[in-house]
């Protein structure tokens, strides 16, 4: 992107702040009524008009890169809710865009540590656990076995044992044939590759990945990590489809009933890489209503949902600002009167037992599913 | 400097003083200086920004400047359109942000509800529609504003409603205001734990200072609005005239008559405020771009069923008796969604609207001449002279005139709500361009056009409405501004409380 | 000259017949250090025309009262302070056009010193309180002052758009009582005469009754005057006496219009939240009460209404919640009149108690006046524009605003001679 281009951009937005607040029409608190993780808790830059204005000072010279803007940069999570908010109605500031771009150009040595490293993320570690899918009957499509739909083992499912355990269970009991490239994992690409602004290097991967897609005549990829799906969905140009795991789920709940979970009201955070950029609010909704559960949906929700604050690279870069964030949801979720808050998203599962409060529960849908089908946790070792 | 720092962060925390690069840059802008690039109005940078977190952190930094002899500026939400909240000077001021102030309460009983300068329009809305006990706010301006931008409290006008409710001012019923010694003043409604929402007293108001001084006769932390009922029914009416002549004529008619809420007579080339609260305003901007020869009005009605039945036809018949065409349906259909304005709840396009005109996202408004008049045919005359105005600019500058996409557009209002309240004749008027942002060459006749526009006003009887940092105010209205001034020394005999903006600075 | 609130006798008179002269009068005045005392018409229910130091100048204004501009078109008109309901009413009637008039201010009071002092106008729950749109005048010091198009370098009779942080200043003008400079001309805004017109009457039993009456009905947004009175008032409002016929409480609705449709829809609307309220409308509480009300609004009698011969009548002018008004209702004598308002949509309300007593019983009567206001006062009450009797208590109540409007009136009138005495200041 030229300077030129980028400052276009930027001066779509003309600070109108509307995109600080949400667009629904009633509000038990006002505090529920704000948007914007880092602008609601840092305001004025931190703001999405003054990162807009990071842009426009560095396209037109005002400014020069430095901590300062670079701390600005970093306290955003990226959740695109000003960019949604802004292209549904207001002036089309291509937010998201702009900040991605501002993500690439800023110097190396100003980057945090944690996000230098970001490239690593897209390399297949030596000690993968795939292999546990093997236990359940998943298909490994990197050799000689064959799969319409595959699982797509990303960074947060790829060493982890114990999940991949309880989506292998969930397959196996939903009897459905899935596959997983396991002996030659694919590159476990997420958005953390953007955020730390590895966006050539993502493409590279993505054009790995479409090419091994095509070569195995994959028609349908899951993803149990939002952060991959979003990726994978904008930078693929393999036409396969990219579909979150919680629609497997919606349709298995429809397929065959689980036993009945012990759980008062629940409530449901949408992770902004599954609502707002994979554009999967239903699916989700769908499973919680399957497992029998009561909803309590809080103010700010689907495209109005409020990020965690762990988006962005929040929790490696500043986990204690991270857990600031997550502090005012998690407040949103006691007003809805629910004790127990699910999401569908490794990252918002992690940041938000950060500050979660006593009598509080967070569960991961995936873990909440195995549950209802019985799933005990042993049968990871077998 | 870093004395000072140290100090401030003393009162209101380290993480709420800010003094790097970006901060500095961020508040010496607002949208009319952005979308004029500093050349009609200009940038300066404060030398600080501070976040108080109550009235006592805020009288801490006042006591603070006072004793170093350092300017103070305010900005309310964070939004800032009209140069109120840009300091007088590059870099010898302290901007106070308010947005750790957002508190919001509603007392049913003395029906006003209280915010801090820091919550927004919206949220005020939101709050008191989930409370739902038929009564509501009243606020004009763009959604995202604080409640205390001037521009909201003054002239903040709500298309659709302020014939009936008049404009923010209107709505204050008391505030608790900083003064520069530190003392903390409450009027009206706050002069006392249990005092009526009522602004006007004990004795001279007070409640009043504030308005459009910018922060110069001190710094309110917190203000109380009064509600007003919720309405059992909204209907609206969209009339086209053949000329703006005859619209007028309607108009004093309907006024006369004290029928709608609100209404809004709107001239060749500026009937986009027909858009103000329409949901599908971007097919109603390249409509309006279309056609540019509409005089229309559109006015709104609420109350129960009956009384909006009435009054519609009523003015149905006024209005066709003056050659007026009820617009047919299809056409109103793309100004649908004013119900919301017409109730009095918040709803605004402008930010939208801007946005739209060339085409592409990167134009926006520039407020280049606005005023109060005080008949409609004062206000018709400066439409009419004025177009010529900014068509004889064009013609002497062929690029301007011919750039490729309607570059630049006349976006003047024949606004018939602001000074309204009960029905009252005075008439708002107000001209706006949407300029492409990238051409920095068409700025300059920009620059011509307003100028042209401000002689207008003199010659034709219309009053400045005083924003921000409008120099007519102190040159044009001396008998005014003396007033203001004795005040001003009274209040803050020092003079570190924004100067340069509603006030000039010292030399 | 002596009254209800003050002592003190004006050593002087003089009538001024133009601003010029009053200019001179006000730079004469602080030449000499005399106190001025600036009068409009006397009617003043506070008293704030009497003065309250010895030795003060009165300066009548009762003779600058040409109607300077009189635009029927705009309904607005250009007024100066000698001009009287009666004389702007006479030049409304011609033009179908009506003017706003203040409760117990006669029709020979001054409209712009009613307006200037916030007497409540019957047409605030309609209109609120912003029937002045600009003023011009001299301050205390003798120096021109002016807001809005009237302060500017404009050569046309027609200035009436507000402009120019008009508020700041014009508000401050507002209850100042004559402290702070005097006024010599403002543009004051006029009200149609409508062809229709009728009084509705709602009588409920007690007074939060009628509290609850006024909030329900003003929010139909339908009513042109809107009032609740007592069985006393009312009597007086109509000339009976208050039998027992009259109902304790009644909510007076009066509703106008152009066509018989506009006001039967209204009578509806207003018929059936009258029976939500377990009520009734009538429309003739007596003979000929609603003539009587429309004659009363239209040129009001004055404080004359309510004295009768050697039984004086004196009004506790406040602004009051819903609450408040129930609470305090218990402090007022039996004989007491009262009038209540709605303003804001009734989230709150004019209130004017009133106090009977016998006029050889004056210094009882100050007490007893003094100790109910102070009452009121403690509970958070509002005495907009107080009496020279309780200012001082109220100053004190409101240190904070009375502190800034002391430095301010020093600012502005250094020697101190625009009505000394008056609101504590």
């Amino acid at each position: 992107m030229t300077k030129q281009e980028l400052l276009d951009k930027a001066l779509s937005c003309n600070r109108c702040g509307t995109c600080r607040g949400v667009t629904q029409d009633a509000v038990p608190n006002a505090d529920f009524s704000t948007q914007c993780p880092s602008g609601m808790t840092l305001f004025g830059e931190y703001e999405p008009a003054g990162l807009m204005y990071i842009a426009r000072g560095i396209a037109q010279g005002d400014l020069q890169w430095n901590k300062d803007l670079a701390k600005v940069l970093y306290s955003c999570t990226l959740c695109g809710y000003c960019d949604d908010l802004c292209s549904r109605g207001y002036r089309h500031t291509p937010a998201v865009t702009i900040l991605e771009e501002l993500r690439k150009i800023v110097p190396q040595e100003l980057k945090p540590r944690s996000l230098q490293k970001a490239a690593a993320a897209a390399e297949v570690p030596k000690q993968h656990k795939l292999a546990v899918l093997k236990n359940y009957g998943v298909i490994d499509v990197s050799g000689s076995g064959t799969a319409d739909t595959i699982l797509f083992a990303d960074t947060t499912l790829i060493a982890n044992s114990s999940k991949l355990s309880e989506i292998g269970f969930l397959i196996k009991t939903s009897g459905r044939k899935l596959g997983c490239f396991i002996d030659e994992p694919l590159p476990p690409v997420e958005q953390a590759l953007i955020n730390g602004g590895q966006q050539d290097v993502l493409e590279r991967c993505v054009a790995r990945i479409d090419r091994r897609l095509k070569q195995k005549g994959i028609k349908k990829v899951v993803c149990y990590n939002p952060e991959s799906l979003s990726v994978l969905k904008r930078f693929s140009r393999s036409g396969v489809p990219f579909v979150s795991i919680t629609q497997l789920y919606a349709e298995m709940l429809k397929k065959k009933s689980p036993k009945k979970l012990k759980l008062s009201a629940v409530t449901y955070q949408d992770p902004c890489h599954l609502g707002r950029y994979a554009q999967e609010y239903s699916a989700p909704r769908q499973v919680i209503a399957g497992l029998g559960l009561t909803l309590k949906e809080m103010w700010r929700s689907r495209n109005n949902s409020l990020c965690c604050g762990a988006g962005g690279g929040m929790l490696a870069v500043n986990p204690q600002l991270a857990k600031r964030y997550a502090a005012n949801r998690w407040e949103e979720v006691s007003a809805t009167g629910a004790k127990t808050l699910i999401t569908a998203c490794p990252y918002c599962n992690a940041n938000f037992r950060q500050g979660k409060p006593k009598d509080s529960k967070i569960m991961d849908l995936t873990s909440l599913m195995a549950q209802a089908y019985g799933y005990t946790g042993k049968e990871a070792g077998k | 400097m870093k004395e000072t720092v140290k100090k401030l962060q003393k009162i209101v925390g380290s993480e709420w003083v800010r003094t790097d690069s970006l901060t500095q840059y961020f508040y010496s802008s607002d949208v009319m200086t952005y979308f004029g690039q500093g050349a009609l109005y200009p940038s300066n940078k404060p030398l600080a920004v501070v976040y108080p977190g109550s009235a006592k952190e805020v009288q801490a930094v006042i006591n603070l400047a006072r004793k170093e002899e350092i300017p103070l500026y305010a900005i309310g939400g964070g939004t800032v359109l009209l140069i109120g909240s840009i300091p007088g000077k590059n870099d010898i001021g302290i901007t106070f942000d308010f947005h750790r102030m957002q508190k919001i309460t509603v007392d049913k009983e003395r029906m006003v509800v209280r915010a801090q300068p820091g919550a927004t329009g919206l949220q005020v809305s939101q709050l008191m529609r989930e409370m739902d006990f038929g009564y509501r706010p009243y606020f004009g301006g763009s959604p995202g504003t604080s409640l205390f931008v001037p521009y909201q409290v003054f002239t903040g006008q709500n298309k659709m409603a302020g014939y009936q409710d008049g404009m923010g001012i209107n709505c204050a019923a008391g505030m608790e205001m900083v003064l520069a010694s530190g003392e903390i003043l409450r009027t009206g409604s706050m002069a006392h734990k249990q005092s009526p929402g009522w602004p006007h007293g004990p004795g001279p108001a007070l409640t009043y200072l504030p308005f459009f001084a910018n922060a110069g006769y001190g710094i309110v932390t917190e203000m109380e609005f009064r509600l007003f009922p919720t309405p059992q029914e909204v209907g609206s009416l969209w009339v086209t005239f053949p000329t703006l002549s005859s619209a007028c004529t309607a108009m004093y008619e309907v006024m006369k008559k004290e029928y709608a809420c609100g209404a809004t007579v709107m001239g060749p080339g500026c009937w986009t405020h027909a858009l103000y609260s329409s949901q599908h305003w971007q097919e109603g901007a390249h409509f309006v771009k279309a056609t540019q020869d509409i005089n229309l009005i559109g006015m709104s009605f609420r109350g129960s069923k009956a009384k909006v039945a009435f009054e519609r036809k009523a003015c149905i018949r006024i209005l066709e008796q003056h050659s007026g065409a009820v617009m047919p349906d299809w056409m109103v259909a793309i100004l649908d969604g004013h119900e919301a304005n017409a109730a009095g709840w918040q709803q605004c396009n402008s930010p939208k609207i801007c946005g739209t005109f060339n085409g592409k996202s990167d134009s926006g408004g520039i407020f280049v001449s606005g005023g109060v008049f005080d008949s409609l045919e004062k206000l018709e005359d400066y439409m009419d002279r004025g177009m010529k105005a900014y068509q004889q600019v064009c013609r002497d500058n062929p690029e301007f005139l011919s750039h490729p996409h309607p570059t630049v557009r006349l976006y003047a209002s024949c606004g018939q709500t602001y000074l309204s309240m009960g029905g009252h004749s005075n008439a708002a008027g107000e001209v706006i361009f949407v300029v492409d942002y990238a051409r920095r060459e068409f700025l300059p006749m920009v620059g011509a056009i307003k100028a042209q526009f401000d002689a207008l006003m003199q010659e034709i009887g219309m009053a400045p409405l005083g924003v921000g940092r409008d120099k007519r105010t102190w040159t044009e209205c001396p008998a005014h501004f003396s007033m203001a001034q004795i005040i001003k020394k009274a209040a803050d005999p020092q003079g570190f409380l924004a100067p340069g903006v509603a006030f000039p600075l010292s030399e | 000259m002596r009254s209800f609130y003050s002592d003190y006798e004006p050593a002087k008179t003089v009538i001024p017949t133009s601003p010029e002269e009053v200019q001179e009068i006000i730079r004469h005045a602080n030449s000499t250090k005399t106190p001025l005392v600036p009068v409009s018409s006397g009617t003043n229910l506070q008293d704030t025309h009497l003065p309250s130091v010895k030795g003060a100048t009165v300066v009548d204004l009762s003779h600058v009262n040409r109607i300077l501009y009189f635009d029927a078109k705009n309904r607005n008109a250009v007024i100066e302070p000698g001009v009287t309901f009666r004389q702007l009413e006479k030049r409304c009637e011609a033009e179908g056009l009506r003017t706003l008039t203040a409760i117990d201010v006669p029709a020979d009071g001054s409209v712009l010193g009613t307006y200037l002092e916030m007497m409540p106008l019957y047409g605030w729950p309609k209109y609120h309180p912003w029937e002045m749109l600009t003023m011009k005048g001299f301050r205390a010091d003798g120096e021109p002052f002016a807001t809005g198009q009237m302060a500017m370098k404009q050569d046309r009779p027609d200035k009436y758009s507000w402009g120019v942080s008009f508020a700041q200043v014009a508000r401050l003008y507002c209850q100042a009582q004559g402290t702070l400079g005097i006024i010599t001309e403002a543009a004051v805004t006029l009200k149609t005469a409508t062809p229709e017109n009728q009084v509705l009457f709602f009588p409920c039993k007690n007074i939060q009754d009628a509290v609850k009456a006024l909030k329900t009905f003003i929010a139909t947004e339908e009513l042109h005057e809107i009032f609740a009175v007592n069985k006393i008032y009312l009597a007086e409002l109509l000339g009976e006496k208050a039998s027992a016929a009259l109902p304790p409480w009644t909510v007076v609705l009066v509703i106008r219009g152009y066509e018989k449709e506009e006001l039967a829809y209204k009578k509806k609307d207003l018929g059936a939240l009258a029976k939500q309220l377990g009520g009734e409308l009538v429309t003739g509480i007596s003979r000929k009460a609603g003539e009587k009300i429309l004659a009363e609004i239209k040129l009001p009698t004055g404080g004359a209404l309510h004295d009768a011969g050697d039984n004086q009548w004196v009004p506790l002018v406040t602004i009051a919640t819903a609450s408040q008004i129930k609470a305090c209702a218990g402090l007022m004598q039996k004989n007491s009149g009262a009038i209540i308002m709605p303003l804001q949509a009734g989230g709150c309300f004019y209130y004017q108690p009133d106090l009977r007593f016998e006029s050889g019983n004056l210094q009882k009567a100050r007490k007893e006046y003094a100790a109910v206001s102070g009452k009121l006062m403690k509970a958070g009450v509002m005495f907009p524009r107080p009496s020279a009797l309780i200012a001082k208590q109220l100053a004190a109540q409101y240190s904070d605003n009375f502190k800034l409007l002391r430095s301010i009136k020093k600012a502005v009138d250094p020697n101190n001679i625009m009505n000394p005495g008056k609101l504590g200041l």
